[in-house]
């Protein structure tokens, strides 16, 4: 047997990324869907002797899509049927998970059953038979402990043999109303003779009826089914005449009175479940008058936590690099260098870059904290309780999430916002995440009022840049209410329970974040750090950074833009480079000055209340490269990304003016 | 304005007659196993008053706003007292809920299963037992557990 592909599918939250995990470990490729913006996970795993390759799909409740996520994994199902599926349902939950697992094993498709969480299922005495489960259902179905293993020997043992076919499987079969159920097996009938497909016929004859986007795939898959697609839509408008609700609706009912059957029939409840912990738990989590305020009192501490444990941490890095950089000057390879080159590498590459890499730290520990608060259940909370104010920009609780990333860096956010129900949700959080003060500012920010201003007023102004940033954001949501984009989707958001995180998935996931962060860092940020480089150095027969260099006459060119701001030409120059990533700020103004004490340049430069004025533009100015790039191809629009670059730098110029005029006529300096 | 005999409430019972005409809403649901004929539960209403958590009869625990709720066709089918309105409805009480010292406050009183009340006062709470045409008056901690079912008007 050849290399095989098995799809893992399964309904949210019932442990299939746990699953995903503990079958291929750290052998994972993250990437995108083809064409959406929906997270594709794939890896590889040792069956016996074979290599099996392992696609994680989307969570999906039904393959007779709604949301985004589903069509993705029904598209994947019929466009390039696995060569076995395994199916994942949370079995102290199995009525919500089986009318999915109904719907492929009528499939036709090879397929393995597993029951997690059977830890919750025998605390709660849930009693489970599997024989008369998998005998009701056709297939193998396999307790399953994801989280600590259990149960993994097996299913790898049943996977190998439903590969090779050594199991028999018989699909069961759902009744539906007689009507329909002739039509079906008319249509089936119809499908069988004109094509051979691994898919069972009934299968694809509802999917035929399904119509729209199931029937288009089918078609483009085998062209010989179009005839058939459209007569199936006939069909179903016959038969819907005889039917008291729509198509999909009756095949849900049938499907889950199917479910409720399977579960009668192999299921054992206890008389009374014992009152769970999430109950208890969102008794106080979620209650009305505590629930926001211990919301706020979580979010504070893990902000804490990140800048405490992080930011001593920033500082030895770059301390380190920075005594690395004096090391290199002496070594004999960079000393053989021509003196451009040394500069290059060392002035431009080393030290830009060693900035950026500085921060690795307070990305990690905010991309650890965030998985816990994601895998212990608390985000779906959070949402729950910020859904009111956030529903008054027209965005779902869900957003609150995507917003409290950017705080972190914008990237991440804007990719998140891939969570969001609708494109409407997902493009206006992407035009408010470039709003939000991320670390990256933040390094800015820190730097500048620690040196500008006294170190009792220094807090209150990072504070009051906060509340600035609150502030954009509540005032371009609200501008930006009257607009649509694209049609509204409902909003239904599920509450899993709460569950302690599993330091495998929490450090897998943020592995993978950071991955991504160095990624962009070695390709973005290098070319970024060679650009300043260049336009700060050349021409080469003048002082590197002043006036004269290309960076310089820039500067000059737009100082009566800046003038009223109160930004001279050399904080423009580094604006400028801020646009490429606002962490070399910093780093742009040091090589600009060309200064080696670069605090008591800043202060003798720069005013106070110029310097606020440029904090203030560095806060709403357009979004870093990174960001941009994200942007668009989260929201595959042109528009959407001129639009956000343009309204920063618009809002950003007229915030700056409001902050300097209005300064100097209180008579700061 | 049309009088609400019953506000949203947590505690409250509905039983969905049908998804409604919001056909979004209605797709998602019902793809979700949430279908005509189920009972859900408003396990608690948002800060500010949106959104609610609904528990259905099959344990599933989701959020939707009250605009997606109002959008189903659903029958109430049973209530906590304190969810109610001093007005002519009648109720059967239908459950007793609460640990065995709250039961007995209610008990005591000659409140059990069964019988129809009518709610003449809230807060606290004048309730009038139609069958034996006595009034009982409760304190607004046990109007929380006393479960009531409101019987159509001409019943």
């Amino acid at each position: 047997m050849p290399e095989a592909t098995v799809a893992l599918c399964a309904a949210p939250n019932t442990g299939k990324t746990t699953l995903f995990n503990r079958l291929t470990g750290a052998n994972q490729t993250v990437g995108n869907w083809p064409g959406v913006t929906v997270t594709k996970k794939s890896g590889h795993f040792q069956l016996d002797t074979h290599e099996i390759l392992l696609e994680d799909l989307p969570g999906a409740y039904s393959l007779t899509s709604t949301t985004l996520e589903e069509r993705v994994t029904r598209d994947y199902l019929l466009n390039s049927p696995p060569d076995a599926i395994i199916n994942v349902v949370d079995g102290g939950n199995l009525y919500r998970g089986l009318g999915l697992t109904l719907q492929l094993a009528t499939s036709g498709l090879p397929m393995v059953v597993v029951v997690n969480m059977m830890d919750e299922v025998r605390a709660k005495g849930i009693e489970i038979d599997f024989d008369a489960f998998s005998e009701h259902l056709g297939i193998p179905v396999l307790p399953l402990i994801a989280r600590s293993g259990e149960g993994l020997t097996n299913l790898k043992h049943t996977l190998l043999s439903v590969l090779k076919q050594d199991t028999v499987e018989h699909p069961p079969h759902i009744s539906f109303p007689p009507i329909l159920e002739e039509a079906i097996s008319e249509l089936a009938r119809k499908v069988e003779r004109q094509v051979p497909t691994d898919l069972d016929q009934n299968f694809i004859a509802i999917r035929l009826m399904e119509g729209g986007d199931s029937a288009s795939r089918l078609v483009e898959r085998h062209p010989a089914l179009e005839p058939l697609a459209s007569e199936a839509m006939e069909t179903r408008l016959h038969v819907e005449q005889h039917l008291p609700m729509d198509l999909p609706m009756v095949c849900a009912q049938c499907r889950f009175n199917a479910v409720r059957g399977l579960i009668q029939e192999s299921v054992k409840m206890p008389p009374q479940l014992p009152k769970d912990m999430t109950a208890r738990l969102d008794r106080v989590l979620m209650n009305r008058w505590l629930g926001l305020p211990l919301f706020f009192l979580i979010m504070l501490m893990m902000f804490q936590g990140v800048f405490t444990l992080g930011t001593p941490l920033q500082e030895a890095l770059a301390a380190l690099f920075e005594s690395a950089d004096s090391w290199l000057r002496t070594t004999a390879m960079i000393q053989a260098l021509p003196e451009l080159g040394q500069s290059l590498l060392l002035d431009g590459l080393f030290s830009g870059l060693g900035v950026v890499l500085s921060f690795l730290p307070i990305i990690i520990l905010f991309f650890l904290f965030l998985s816990i608060i994601e895998d212990s259940g608390y985000m779906a909370r959070a949402a729950f309780l910020m859904d009111r104010l956030m529903h008054l920009l027209r965005l779902d609780g869900k957003a609150f999430i995507s917003l409290l990333l950017g705080y972190g860096c914008n990237v991440p956010a804007v990719m998140g916002t891939r969570i969001l129900s609708s494109r409407h949700n997902r493009l206006l959080a992407m035009l408010l995440v470039p709003f939000t003060l991320c670390s990256a500012r933040l390094q800015v920010f820190l730097f500048l009022s620690a040196i500008l201003f006294a170190p009792t007023v220094a807090p209150w102004i990072v504070f009051g840049l906060y509340l600035l940033s609150f502030s954009m954001i509540i005032l371009i949501g609200l501008l930006l209410r009257p607009f649509r984009f694209g049609t509204a989707e409902p909003f239904i958001m599920e509450l899993p329970p709460y569950r302690l995180p599993l330091v495998r998935t929490v450090v897998l996931r943020a592995w993978q974040e950071i991955r991504d962060f160095l990624y962009r860092a070695s390709t973005f940020i290098v070319i970024g750090v060679i650009v300043i480089w260049f336009l700060t150095h050349f021409p080469t027969d003048v002082d590197p950074g002043s006036a004269e260099t290309f960076a310089g006459k820039i500067g000059l060119f737009l100082a009566p833009v800046f003038a009223p701001i109160g930004i001279q030409w050399a904080e423009t120059v580094a604006l400028f480079f801020g646009f490429i990533a606002k962490e070399i700020l910093i780093g742009a103004l040091a090589v600009i000055y060309g200064s080696s004490n670069l605090a008591a340049d800043i202060s003798a430069q720069i005013s106070p209340l110029q310097g606020l004025s440029f904090m203030v533009f560095t806060l709403i100015y357009s979004p870093c490269v990174a960001t941009v790039a994200a942007i668009r191809s989260e929201s595959h629009s042109w528009r959407i990304t001129l639009l956000s670059v343009g309204m920063g730098l618009v809002l950003a110029w007229l915030t700056s003016f409001v902050v300097y005029q209005g300064g100097l006529l209180l008579g700061f300096q | 304005m049309r009088k609400r005999h019953i506000a949203f409430h947590s505690g409250q019972t509905y039983r969905v007659q049908s998804l409604g005409g919001n056909q979004g809403i209605a797709d998602r649901l019902a793809q979700m196993g949430i279908l005509p004929g189920m009972e859900i539960t408003i396990v608690r209403i948002g800060p500010m008053g949106n959104p609610f958590e609904l528990a259905t009869d099959n344990g599933q625990s989701i959020a939707l706003r009250n605009t997606e709720v109002e959008a189903l066709d659903c029958k109430l089918v049973s209530l906590p007292l304190i969810a109610t309105f001093p007005d002519t409805q009648q109720y059967r009480v239908s459950a007793i809920n609460g640990n065995p010292r709250q039961q007995r406050k209610l008990t005591d009183v000659g409140l059990r299963p069964g019988i129809v009340i009518r709610v003449e006062a809230t807060r606290p709470y004048e309730l009038r037992i139609i069958d034996e045409d006595r009034l009982v008056r409760l304190a607004q901690a046990e109007a929380q557990y006393l479960m009531l079912q409101p019987l159509e008007p001409d019943a």
